[in-house]
């Protein structure tokens, strides 16, 4: 539906949907003139002990490794060590430094390494194509079905509103597949696996990122089962394992914060036709009724890369990690005063509501009706619509069809 | 190598009928087909070029520093319409600029304000319209330099 038929929405009055815009403005306004030192230090400290823990995780591995036989308690100790070291070290990588910083929340700093165009991170995702599906695709279509491929990634039916097919009957094992193997399925993301299957996605873009996809994957496995496994002599295979084991732990991790930004009850999905004559605030609004926030202390949201304020993540995707907690504040004081959902909860409750959502998605819409208010369905709203001057779904043209077709010119104007 | 060539290469020439001024356009003025017109804005490509992190000509990624290449006015209320390029895409985008005289060109209506000015910076800030047929803005927030071109 599109946003202004939204019953979490429809109470508001134009001026009061431009009254949060304002203050939401305000916010960000405040946020850029007082971005400083502080913030700097934040990110450089975060890097050096990121980088401090994967060192010590290589070096505690090879300890391991190199460690004479008989020595069993001190071989286990340091691959076991090593293998969390630099699990954790994974996980700060690609989540709190490398989605941020590909997000441009530091590019402020005019930093030659710690900047949008230039970071590549330690996941086999080539980083030009996570800015393109990410920072574009889901940002700008956040929710929006048919347009954001976050929503099951491809392979998963996260929505009432998708059509259900026998083989959805295998979400639960795709689930987990995709969650021990998220690296590998945020690297194929941005071909658009959906497409593909349609024989609509354009060949020649397609063997373009195949190509960058191969490199990067290929670097990725060349360095942590062939190179570090070689340097560890003797100890080459207990080195391989602990790599896998720090790979798959941050795969999980990853997943689960990610499935639960926009999946438990309450975020809302949207099947907007036209989302480009949006104003700034409503898009706000459609970013904070679409995202989920969970709660936590610092070191969880630093080790989720702070998407535990996934709403204010999406409201300001561009501004410091390190300031969400201060803009949740406001945030929530703004959204409380306009009769708005926040959506928190404890990181395992919006976990076991995903995969409530993708368990019982596997199943016909038929066989769920008893859950189909609570768990995903669109309800109409109870509310008069207030008339915004904004179209409604009735009165909005025919879907365009263009996430693909927007990476790069279509295969016609290759002809 | 010419900015009409690059993006051939990229797939993503213009129609070279519907634009008065050059065979090709800018990414950030082409439709999803490809086509377009140097006199419009594509805002979806704005949109596409400031959240990507992709050059608004040539469509690859930025490297850094960022250039914003507009009008004087634009410089001096440090809001440029047009999304950053690349070093050796300023001649390209000014090239097409200059070619419209004082016409309507790239998101800018035909007028006398011609002093294009080029800035360069660290990064920027997206400033959202807040009008339906608003603009999006670049605001550059690490300023290395600012130049007449």
């Amino acid at each position: 539906m599109a946003i202004a038929d939204v019953k979490e929405y429809t109470h508001l009055t134009a001026e009061e949907v431009e009254d949060i815009g304002r203050r939401l403005d305000e916010l960000r306004a405040r946020v850029e003139a007082s971005r400083n030192a502080d913030d700097a230090a934040y990110i450089h400290r975060l890097i050096r002990v990121q980088r401090g823990m994967a060192f010590a995780g290589r070096v505690a591995m090879a300890v391991g490794a190199w460690a004479p036989k008989e020595r069993t308690a001190v071989r286990r100790g340091a691959v076991l060590g090593g293998t969390a070291l630099l699990g954790v070290a994974k996980i700060l990588e690609n989540m709190e430094i490398g989605h941020n910083v590909m997000h441009g929340q530091w590019d402020w700093m005019n930093d030659p390494e710690i900047h949008s165009s230039t970071w590549e991170w330690d996941t086999a995702q080539p980083a030009e194509q996570w800015k393109h599906s990410h920072n574009y695709v889901h940002h700008q279509f956040t929710n929006v079905l048919g347009y954001d491929n976050d929503i099951g990634y491809g392979i998963l039916r996260m929505a009432r509103e998708q059509k259900w097919h026998p083989a959805n009957l295998g979400q639960p094992v795709y689930n987990a597949l995709l969650a021990t193997l998220f690296e590998w399925g945020v690297a194929l993301h941005d071909l658009d696996i959906e497409r593909i299957r349609k024989l609509e996605k354009d060949p020649v873009e397609m063997k373009r990122q195949l190509k960058q996809i191969f490199r990067k994957g290929r670097n990725q496995i060349l360095k942590d089962y062939v190179v570090y496994p070689a340097l560890s002599g003797p100890g080459w295979k207990q080195t391989l394992q602990a790599n896998v084991a720090a790979n798959i732990t941050r795969n999980l991790w990853a997943y689960v914060i990610i499935f639960c930004g926009h999946f438990p009850d309450g975020a809302l999905h949207f099947t907007e036709e036209e989302v480009e004559d949006e104003t700034r605030a409503e898009w706000y609004l459609r970013q904070m009724l679409g995202s989920a926030n969970f709660d936590g202390g610092r070191l969880l949201h630093i080790l989720s890369g702070s998407l535990g304020y996934q709403i204010e993540h999406h409201v300001f995707p561009d501004l410091p990690s390190n300031r969400y907690p201060e803009i949740a504040v406001e945030v929530r004081k703004i959204c409380a005063e306009h009769g708005i959902p926040y959506t928190t909860g404890p990181l395992y409750q919006q976990y076991g509501q995903a995969l409530r959502t993708i368990t019982l998605l596997s199943l016909p819409n038929s066989w769920t009706k008893h859950a189909s208010e609570k768990y995903g369905a669109i309800q109409p709203p109870t509310r008069k619509v207030t008339d915004r001057g904004r179209k409604s779904d009735a009165e909005r043209p025919t879907r365009r069809a263009e996430l693909g077709g927007w990476s790069r010119a279509s295969a016609s104007a290759r002809a | 190598m010419s900015v009409g060539l690059r993006l051939s290469r990229l797939g993503l020439g213009g129609d070279p009928g519907r634009s008065p001024h050059l065979a090709a356009v800018p990414f950030v003025a082409t439709d999803p087909g490809g086509a377009g017109d140097v006199a419009v804005l594509q805002r979806a490509r704005v949109v596409q070029c400031a959240l990507s992190r992709v050059c608004g000509v040539c469509a690859q990624t930025l490297d850094r520093p960022l250039h914003l290449l507009g009008t004087a006015s634009e410089a001096d209320d440090n809001a440029f319409r047009l999304p950053p390029v690349h070093a050796a895409c300023v001649d390209d985008l000014l090239a097409v600029l200059t070619a419209a005289g004082d016409g309507a060109v790239l998101g800018h209506e035909a007028g006398p304000d011609r002093r294009w000015t080029l800035v360069t910076t660290g990064g920027f800030d997206l400033v959202r319209p807040t009008a339906r047929d608003g603009l999006h803005l670049f605001r550059p927030n690490a300023v290395v330099e600012r130049r007449q071109v």
